[in-house]
């Protein structure tokens, strides 16, 4: 079969075209929208496709187009295969539910300090659940902040079965509390309770974070009302931080860890009178703290 | 014809292709120090030197406004550190407006944006003053799209950003957060000697003992790194409140005249101060803290010397000052990078 000479131009020109479209669509690579590395350029899939969410079927959030697992499996607590603790943080001054939006000292210590609060953010670290047959070492620490009620309630997810105990850690040892340690924790944690770093220009201040902040207002020894900030932390280097004995409880999923924060000020005796509005650079302070921290926290299964 | 049919299964990505020749994105690295938390960056939202390009175009150029005579850089100057050396800011018809212009430094590590944290992210940030009336008083998104698309001068931009010269909200606001994300200030004489770079004076170094303790505590609200904590505070401006702050987002009764903690980086630059922009000079916000600030039932507990006062001495004052100087970092300021496109 032959063609006229013109025809085998319009035929190259064609093929040409073919080619150059063809080139320029035809690029391999994940062509779904929805995936974390959907390419708009792509017109062939070649499985490269990667979508984060939870797969296990087991869990209350699997997600059925995920091929990554992201960590986020949120589980059924009510399903025996897989057991959750759920924590709740309570603050007590005595009997009282802390009123965190009153500013009117209305609370006693031993000391007959009149004080109200007005917030407190807290770490609890090193955290060991119990169970009959095994423990259960947490890589993750506890921040509670009475300005952010999401930190009230935490959920430990799979687990092997009904908690029996817990153990913590007040603040964090010296060998966690190092600077930017946690600089990337949720809850702004990192900028809510950095511990300056001098810089080698002042001892007491080397870094780290707060292990508390508990702030409010007090009627001082002139009877004017004046803040106080009770910031505990490594002063000096100074391990104050308190390891918990382990408290023990009938199997449960459920949990209160409750604060009396009066029980800061009694065994040894606190005066707030003496120590003023900050104590951060005071090793005094700090030490009367850490001796009171025994019988702050009681923990009872809901 | 031909060419037409074979791609037309692949329309949308064959029209990009079309429209938009070397594609090709380059991802913008941002650099910052160890004590600086990680950056927000959305998934849908990478950084890309095109994207900044883009960004920093429409930061500059007037056309976002209704009426083409206000940008967002006339509000946010580089030279006074992003923030404007006013009391209060002109929009759109002379409207002035009813808060000082905050610094954007360092956004990229910040969970929400403005006085009273109403965005909670750089992409949806700019919506804010693009349609305030005072501001850059636009009606509605068509009349800007619009505009950028007849200025004939974007096109090439928008497709080396995003592969399309379409150009939409989402893209614009997308770029302009990229742009924004690259105003990294982290290379002050504070940095340097942090870095073991070159020495403080005595004056610096009492100063910054006062600033990072509780002899002054500054730090609370203006931590070390990013010298700003994210978070909100009374802090005792006034007795009786004329502006709510963060409470007209939140209507907790907690946070009434409640607002952002700013970045102290560049305060030298950042004049006036405070969210109002009440205070003109340094030394002016350091006799208020001094003073210890007034007493109302919101203020926050960390300003623990209202009514008392930090009873500073005038060397104690002059060596914080000394030490707020410190933050100045003036290569930031002169950034070629961060300047106005449109005088190269």
């Amino acid at each position: 079969m032959t063609f006229p000479r013109k025809n085998y131009f319009f035929l190259f020109f064609v093929i040409l075209g073919v080619t150059v479209v063809h080139n320029s669509c035809n690029d391999s690579g994940c062509t779904n929208p929805d995936a974390d590395n959907f390419d708009p350029e792509a017109d062939k899939d070649d499985g490269s496709c990667i979508i984060y969410g939870c797969i296990n079927p087991e869990a209350d959030n699997f997600n059925a187009d995920a091929n990554t697992d992201d960590g986020s499996c949120v589980y059924n607590c009510i399903n025996p295969e897989y057991y959750c603790l759920d924590i709740t943080f309570n603050h007590f001054v005595d009997n009282q539910n802390v009123n965190f939006g009153n500013n009117d000292p209305s609370y006693f210590n031993l000391a007959q300090n009149n004080y109200s609060v007005r917030r407190i953010l807290y770490v609890l670290s090193d955290i060991t659940l119990f169970f009959v047959d095994s423990t259960v070492v947490l890589d993750e620490f506890f921040f509670i902040n009475s300005d952010l009620p999401e930190t009230l309630n935490k959920t430990i997810f799979d687990l092997p079965g009904e908690c029996t105990g817990i153990s913590f850690r007040y603040g964090f040892s010296s060998i966690q509390n190092i600077d930017n340690n946690f600089i990337n924790e949720p809850d702004n944690f990192h900028l809510s309770m950095l511990w300056p770093n001098l810089n080698g220009t002042n001892d007491a201040l080397q870094g780290g974070y707060h292990y508390m902040k508990l702030e409010g207002k007090y009627i001082d020894q002139n009877s004017e009302i004046v803040f106080y900030n009770n910031h505990t932390g490594p002063t000096n280097t100074n391990d104050f931080s308190f390891l918990f004995d382990t408290y023990t409880f009938s199997p449960s999923s459920s949990i209160s860890i409750n604060m009396n924060i009066n029980n800061w000020y009694n065994d040894p005796m606190y005066n707030l009178n003496i120590f003023g509005s900050g104590i951060m650079s005071n090793n005094k302070a700090q030490t009367i703290i850490q001796q009171n921290a025994s019988d702050v926290f009681t923990v009872i299964p809901n | 014809m031909f060419s037409f049919y074979a791609c037309e299964q692949y329309e949308q990505d064959c029209m990009e292709i079309d429209n938009c020749n070397d594609h090709n994105l380059t991802y913008f690295n941002l650099v910052y120090p160890s004590n600086f938390p990680s950056p927000n960056i959305p998934n849908d939202n990478p950084t890309t030197f095109e994207g900044v390009n883009l960004g920093r175009h429409l930061f500059y150029d007037p056309i976002l406004s209704s009426d083409n005579t206000v940008s967002c850089a006339s509000c946010h100057k580089q030279e006074y550190a992003f923030g404007d050396n006013t009391q209060y800011s002109f929009g759109v018809n002379n409207s002035i407006g009813s808060r000082n212009a905050s610094t954007i430094i360092n956004s990229a590590f910040q969970l929400e944006y403005d006085w009273d944290g109403k965005s909670s992210s750089l992409e949806t940030q700019a919506i804010r003053p693009i349609f305030n009336e005072i501001e850059l008083h636009n009606n509605n998104w068509t009349e800007i799209v619009e505009r950028i698309e007849l200025s004939e001068f974007y096109s090439e931009m928008f497709c080396q950003a995003f592969g399309s010269s379409e150009i939409d909200s989402l893209k614009i606001l997308n770029a302009i957060a990229q742009f924004q994300r690259t105003l990294i200030s982290t290379n002050s004489k504070f940095d340097k000697w942090l870095r073991g770079e070159l020495a403080f004076t005595d004056e610096e170094i009492d100063g910054f003992n006062i600033f990072s303790t509780e002899r002054g505590d500054c730090f609370h609200c203006h931590p070390i790194g990013l010298f700003t904590d994210n978070l909100f505070h009374n802090n005792g401006l006034d007795e009786a409140y004329t502006d709510l702050g963060r409470y007209e987002i939140t209507s907790n009764p907690l946070d009434q005249a409640s607002f952002k903690s700013p970045t102290l980086r560049n305060i030298e630059f950042s004049s006036p101060y405070m969210h109002d922009g009440r205070f003109v000079t340094l030394d002016e916000v350091i006799d208020f803290y001094d003073f210890g600030g007034y007493d109302s039932p919101n203020v926050d507990p960390l300003m623990k010397y209202v009514g008392q006062g930090l009873l500073l001495s005038q060397q104690e004052k002059d060596n914080l000052k000394a030490f707020l100087l410190t933050l100045s970092d003036d290569e930031f300021i002169n950034n070629s990078d961060y300047s106005n496109p449109f005088n190269n």
